[in-house]
């Protein structure tokens, strides 16, 4: 059970007990010497005099302490699981996220790893006349290129120059480029959303798997197209120095096929030199397909807020009347 | 409209009376502690202050109100809107903005051309959520900035960081025409058009504005050319991004409204001088009204909880409740 909050900043406020606690035990000291003092005065033993009362006090300040606990939960919105909810789509939307690391550089695939991917996925826009497309560039971080558009014209033409000194950013945070592609969508289009990220799988930040887990909860469809060889190829860790270091990068299909399996119903891994594999990219991304209205379930994440809200109600409710019972029991 | 998607939990509210009348009836006491009356050197009794019923009576209210609060929120309380959902992508709008430094003449209102232009654009596009915007700069040079996109997000942002100067001091209209007209080629015939916002005549470039207007037809693109700008002396005042070296003084504005016009015509298309705000204004109106305004495919309910506020709020009078009782009244629990 994976649990995400909306706001989880908001359960800072849970440490705010911290200071109500020493407030209680401040008080509470302060009430004890008193009570006692008087006891013996009066009566001379201070015996379980005060056990009843401090029974009760502890009691109620632990559940209250709860009840607060619980309700900051709450207030952060918590989340778990999924439920498919129907919703109607007309048309189709992709994004390409292309993977411009330096890893991609290398040619164990004809002409490089990026020569091919541009190749690809220039291939594939032309095969989605009625798509809408985008493309997102991520190398250490993520930048949109370009927005949704049916300028095919204008993504073809960044496919051809992609390099990665485009974006300064070192190393691979490939996720930060699905979480962009996700926040690319806009939202009163009718349009399917589909994601198709073209990667090594050889990235430094390991975030693939949870944005591919966000990508899900979004509605989108996460298609990965690995690019590379299981063997990979020697990649020169500081270009241009004197020091001569070099370091093999293969084809990380476990890790993106671990993705695409986080990403839910409808997402697919091809490895990009498999024949067909572009013919099942397309119909995955169902960009090449009608464009009459259709009901699909997209799935969204399941909102726990009220568990917690009944939880803190108990707690709450226990503190006021478990204590006065235990009480009056007693007298 | 605020609706409830489990009104049932409203019953939980009978727990109030139940708890008013279980301590009524002595069955639920709060914490006691019995003492025999006597003389035990303390201080003497005394009733509450007013002040401090006042407290206690509002620490209490806080409780409840908090207590009604998780109630509410319990009973998941939405506000229902109509949410209009496009399926298509519109008709394909490109903005061809002159960022020449003429643009920088502060003779619109208070503002610069630019930013009178901006901000037209900006309404223009809050009223077109269906329709696809590009946006196209020119100066000595001419460049796409922003492919035809129903993001227009994407669009807005890259109009606000638009800089005078930004693509050379010149004026190539016919470069930014035909970088437009390229971008809008491939779409359906007739649902596509060019607004050309400029304060001055070609002088640079290598295509003709009336070689690049007149092919517009040829792909059913309407073409409206908008003089910015008055003529005369204007105050001008810029910092040119390439160099960083800052200009001020007085621009001898004039341009040839009848090239502009010519351009326009060569494109079957409008051309309009604007030299003030509320010119601007009917300007663009004029052209919304020219330009359909794409249809929303349908409208969808959307559903948006608003318990967390709900929540919020219940913390905070439990907060309240807690530092008056145990900071000003002194309580124990």
């Amino acid at each position: 059970m994976n649990v995400t909050f909306a706001h989880p900043y908001i359960l800072f406020a849970a440490l705010a007990l911290v200071p109500a606690l020493l407030v209680f035990v401040v008080g509470y000291r302060g009430l004890k010497s008193s009570f006692l003092s008087f006891i013996v005065r009066t009566s001379g033993d201070s015996s379980d005099a005060m056990r009843p009362a401090a029974k009760t006090l502890v009691m109620r300040t632990v559940c209250f302490a709860l009840a607060w606990i619980f309700l900051v939960v709450a207030a952060a919105g918590p989340r778990w699981g999924v439920a498919l909810i129907p919703e109607r789509q007309q048309g189709s939307s992709v994004i390409f996220v292309m993977d411009i690391s330096r890893s991609m550089t290398v040619s164990d695939v004809s002409p490089s790893r990026l020569g091919f991917s541009a190749r690809y996925a220039a291939m594939l826009v032309d095969r989605m006349p009625d798509a809408s497309c985008g493309l997102v560039l991520v190398k250490g971080s993520a930048v949109l290129a370009v927005p949704l558009t049916k300028d095919h014209r204008s993504v073809l033409d960044v496919l051809d120059s992609l390099s990665p000194s485009m974006l300064s950013a070192p190393g691979s945070g490939t996720g930060a480029g699905i979480t962009a592609a996700v926040a690319a969508f806009p939202a009163s289009s009718a349009a399917s959303r589909t994601i198709i990220l073209f990667t090594d799988g050889d990235e430094t930040a390991g975030s693939i798997p949870d944005a591919a887990r966000a990508s899900r909860l979004a509605g989108t469809k996460l298609v990965i197209v690995g690019v590379g060889t299981a063997s990979g190829a020697d990649i020169d860790v500081y270009p241009g120095s004197d020091d001569k270091k070099t370091t093999r990068t293969r084809l990380r299909d476990d890790l993106l096929k671990s993705a695409v399996r986080s990403a839910g119903r409808g997402s697919l891994y091809v490895s990009g030199t498999d024949a067909g594999s572009a013919l099942r990219v397309l119909e995955a991304s169902s960009a090449a397909g009608s464009s009459s209205r259709r009901l699909v379930y997209s799935p969204k994440p399941v909102e726990r807020y009220s568990f917690f809200l009944v939880l803190a109600l108990v707690a709450f409710c226990a503190g006021i009347t478990a204590g006065g019972f235990a009480w009056s029991r007693k007298h | 409209m605020l609706s409830f998607t489990n009104p049932l939990w409203f019953l939980l509210l009978l727990v109030l009376p139940l708890y008013y009348a279980l301590r009524k009836s002595g069955a639920l006491r709060g914490i006691e502690f019995p003492l025999t009356l006597g003389d035990w050197n303390g201080l003497p009794f005394r009733w509450a202050s007013p002040a401090m019923r006042a407290v206690g009576f509002i620490s209490i209210f806080s409780g409840v109100f908090g207590f009604v609060c998780i109630v509410v929120a319990l009973a998941g309380p939405v506000l229902f809107r109509e949410e209009p959902v496009y399926s298509g992508t519109g008709t394909g709008i490109v903005f061809v903005l002159d960022v020449s430094p003429s643009m920088a003449a502060r003779d619109i209102g208070n503002e610069t051309r630019l930013d009178a232009a901006r901000r037209f654009i900006r309404s223009f596009l809050k009223d077109r959520p269906g329709d696809s915007f590009g946006l196209a700069a020119l100066g000595s040079e001419a460049a796409l900035l922003v492919p035809p996109t129903t993001d227009h997000r994407v669009f807005s942002d890259r109009l606000d960081s638009l800089a005078i100067g930004e693509m050379g001091d010149g004026t190539a209209l016919g470069l930014g025409i035909a970088v437009a007209a390229a971008h809008l080629a491939n779409r359906d015939r007739g649902h596509s058009c060019v607004i050309l916002l400029t304060d001055g005549e070609n002088n640079t470039g290598e295509i003709n504005p009336k070689t690049a207007a007149a092919i517009l037809p040829d792909y059913g693109i309407k073409l409206y050319v908008v003089g910015i700008g008055t003529q005369g002396e204007v105050p001008l005042d810029y910092t040119d991004p390439a160099s960083g070296k800052h200009y001020t003084g007085v621009l001898n504005s004039e341009y040839n409204e009848s090239d502009l016009r010519e351009i326009a015509q060569r494109a079957e298309g409008i051309y309009v001088s604007a030299g003030s705000a509320d010119t601007l204004a009917s300007v663009f109106a004029d052209i919304g009204k020219s330009v359909p305004v794409s249809p929303s495919s349908w409208t969808r309910t959307v559903e948006e909880p608003v318990e967390n506020p709900v929540i919020l709020f219940a913390l905070g009078l439990f907060a309240f409740a807690w530092t008056l009782r145990r900071l000003v009244m002194r309580a124990v629990v």
